[in-house]
């Protein structure tokens, strides 16, 4: 394991924060928003309290990546969200890999060209915003694997050894400096799903990426993305995985969205339905179904619930 | 000419370099400590099954080495000895050996030849190639302990298949080290053609940047190892290490084919980014010597094998080297320790 560049979540959180600002994801919120849904009631169930604020916007990610802007026009956005939050003094915490990179690296360009920030700071004060720099910008994330203990004693609905398969997100792994873990061989996860009483699964293809970035929405789907995910899933498939989970929002519609067209085309069923860790600690801490919002998904949940006793009905539900 | 003869100089370890430089001052007739850490003299060389580029059994100079250290009576030879401290007195330095069993000495000398050798940089920080997760990941001085039990016949059970990754470290500048290690491109070469040699059932494959062959014999060399041997070079940084079927899946780019490829093998070899040993800086502190940013030696200016007042340096703590360059640079310190004390003498009388 790379140990000169991994930070110990001792190190990363000296002490747990009594109040986060958890930072709004687009897609999350579009697509799957359980995921919100859930971070609210395990941080509740953990004892932290959420701030968020309706002034949030997108975190500019999108911007960048569609070339739709040119990098010093996000900089004031990401200026005027993090300003949102150092208003509130606070620290940000996002739970899609996306907002996660992008945050940081712009907040990082603010920090090393105090220049750049400047020419953030003079859009954004248009609008009454001023950006110092000093909110730090972690992944919800990192504060599970930090209160893994507290999470392991607040568990209600072991997960009896499902197979659980974990995917963490280049985005994640890509950051260079300060992540949990090693980029090229992560375990964190495991570790978490360990404590939740999953089994985790090292399928081959664990480290490969979702296909959501590299064209899922636009185009060669079909030259591009869809082999890449077949052969992620066939791995998975061939590992006995049972559920997968993500960290990024982005990725869970990658890998979920995506299967039945795998299907389709490759006349192969996979069937592994694709949530997010916070929903799965949600759904191990007991918290109610209709708040863990999984009809989102593509690939429903059925076989899993069932597996582990969970159904309609059930005092889950309520 | 008079000399005087009272001058000692201390040679801090005994591999290649540090044996050369010490056979050197003694035969010049000056008393010599030889202090090496570990139990026996010949460093990094000793765990080498051969030599590039002629193909020669390091054993055979080591072991000639050896039995001159030991017929030269001006050599006192230290094994299993460190330094543990050392002040500056006038033009001498005072010494404090710490010897097996917690004995110490202490020793005044009038010079100092660091030789202290270098070490692979730990492969793990490359999580994706599963140095430390998966066992038949080695580095390349692992791997030489292979080649001489499968030489040997001490071991039997052998690789079909054997992937070498170079660059592994160096040349990163997200890792460290954007220096290139100089001597994984030739030993690399060496490693692959020796495991088509011993095992010529196994396949070898090289993965490659670009490959680096400067020296004498050494294009030579590394076009044999291809072109005879049958190495299979392919351009491209390997990307990943995957378990399959109870193998090792490697996954990369053929750069000059311009496609993905997939290798199943049954062993990666990793040739790390050499390193200095961390001691070496300690070392330079106590001395009063130079270190670079990354902890090798420094020359200073004009003269390419001092690092301070009455320091000298020679072999892989400076800089990776290989082994007739590390014979070079032992001699050479010698000659500047040999010159000064010669001088001194002269000045004396």
């Amino acid at each position: 394991m790379n140990k000169e560049r991994v930070v110990a979540p001792e190190k990363l959180f000296p002490e747990v924060p009594e109040s986060i600002f958890l930072f709004r994801s687009c897609t999350g919120s579009m697509e799957y928003p359980g995921t919100e849904n859930a971070i609210k009631e395990v941080m509740k169930i953990l004892g932290i309290n959420i701030v968020m604020d309706p002034d949030q916007t997108c975190c500019s990610g999108y911007l960048l990546t569609c070339s739709a802007y040119k990098p010093e026009l996000s900089l004031a956005v990401t200026a005027r969200n993090l300003a949102i939050v150092e208003k509130k003094n606070l620290d940000t915490y996002m739970f899609c890999n996306g907002c996660y990179g992008y945050n940081r690296e712009l907040a990082h360009i603010m920090h090393e060209h105090p220049d750049y920030k400047q020419m953030a700071n003079d859009v954004i004060a248009k609008q009454g915003y001023h950006y110092e720099g000093k909110t730090e910008i972690h992944h919800v994330q990192e504060l599970w694997y930090r209160l893994k203990d507290q999470i392991a004693a607040k568990v209600v609905q072991p997960l009896n050894g499902l197979r659980v398969a974990v995917h963490y997100g280049c985005h994640y792994l890509a950051q260079q400096y300060n992540i949990l873990d090693d980029g090229g061989y992560p375990t964190f996860h495991e570790e978490i799903i360990g404590v939740l009483g999953g089994t985790t699964v090292f399928y081959k293809e664990r480290q490969m990426c979702c296909g959501y970035s590299v064209g899922r929405g636009f185009t060669h789907k079909e030259t591009t993305v869809q082999p890449h995910l077949y052969k992620k899933f066939k791995s998975a498939k061939e590992a006995g995985v049972e559920l997968m989970t993500t960290c990024c929002p982005g990725c869970n519609v990658g890998l979920d969205r995506e299967q039945p067209n795998l299907t389709e085309r490759y006349e192969e069923e996979f069937n592994i339905p694709v949530i997010d860790i916070s929903q799965l600690i949600g759904l191990a801490f007991g918290v109610p179904l209709a708040k863990l919002g999984f009809e989102a998904n593509t690939v429903k949940l059925d076989r899993v619930l069932e597996k582990l006793g969970i159904g309609k009905g059930d005092s889950h539900d309520h | 000419m008079t000399t005087d003869l009272n001058k000692r100089a201390l040679v801090v370890g005994a591999g290649l370099a540090g044996m050369e430089g010490a056979l050197k001052i003694g035969s010049a007739g000056y008393e010599v400590y030889l202090v090496e850490k570990e139990d026996t003299m010949g460093g990094v060389t000793n765990k080498l099954y051969c030599s590039f580029p002629r193909w020669e059994n390091p054993r055979q100079l080591l072991d000639d080495r050896i039995t001159q250290i030991n017929n030269t009576e001006e050599i006192r030879v230290m094994t299993g000895t460190v330094i543990k401290s050392a002040r500056r007195d006038g033009d001498r330095f005072v010494v404090d050996l710490q010897k097996a069993g917690n004995q110490t000495e202490q020793v005044a000398v009038d010079a100092v030849v660091l030789a202290t050798g270098f070490e692979l940089m730990d492969a793990s920080v490359y999580g994706e190639y599963g140095y430390g997760i998966y066992p038949n990941v080695l580095n390349s001085l692992e791997f030489e302990a292979r080649l001489k039990e499968w030489s040997s016949g001490s071991r039997v059970d052998t690789p079909k298949s054997v992937a070498f990754f170079k660059c592994v470290g160096s040349r990163d500048r997200s890792k460290g080290y954007p220096y290139c290690s100089k001597i994984c491109c030739m030993y690399t070469a060496k490693q692959a053609g020796l495991t088509r040699e011993l095992l010529p059932e196994t396949k070898a494959y090289v993965f490659y940047m670009d490959y680096r062959a400067a020296g004498k014999e050494y294009e030579e060399f590394v076009r044999s190892v291809i072109e005879t041997k049958h190495v299979r070079y392919v351009r491209g940084r390997p990307a990943k290490v995957l378990p399959e079927n109870g193998r090792l899946l490697v996954r990369a780019e053929d750069t000059l084919m311009g496609v993905p490829i997939e290798v199943e093998v049954d062993m990666v070899v990793l040739a790390s980014a050499a390193v200095p040993r961390k001691e070496t800086k300690a070392l330079a502190e106590m001395f009063g010597a130079k270190t670079d940013q990354y902890g090798f030696l420094e020359n200073e200016s004009f003269n390419p094998c001092q690092t301070g007042d009455r320091v000298f340096f020679a072999g892989a703590c400076g800089f990776a080297i290989e082994t007739a360059g590390a014979q070079t640079q032992g001699a050479a310190a010698a000659a500047e320790v040999v010159a000064l004390f010669n001088r001194a003498g002269q000045e004396a009388c």
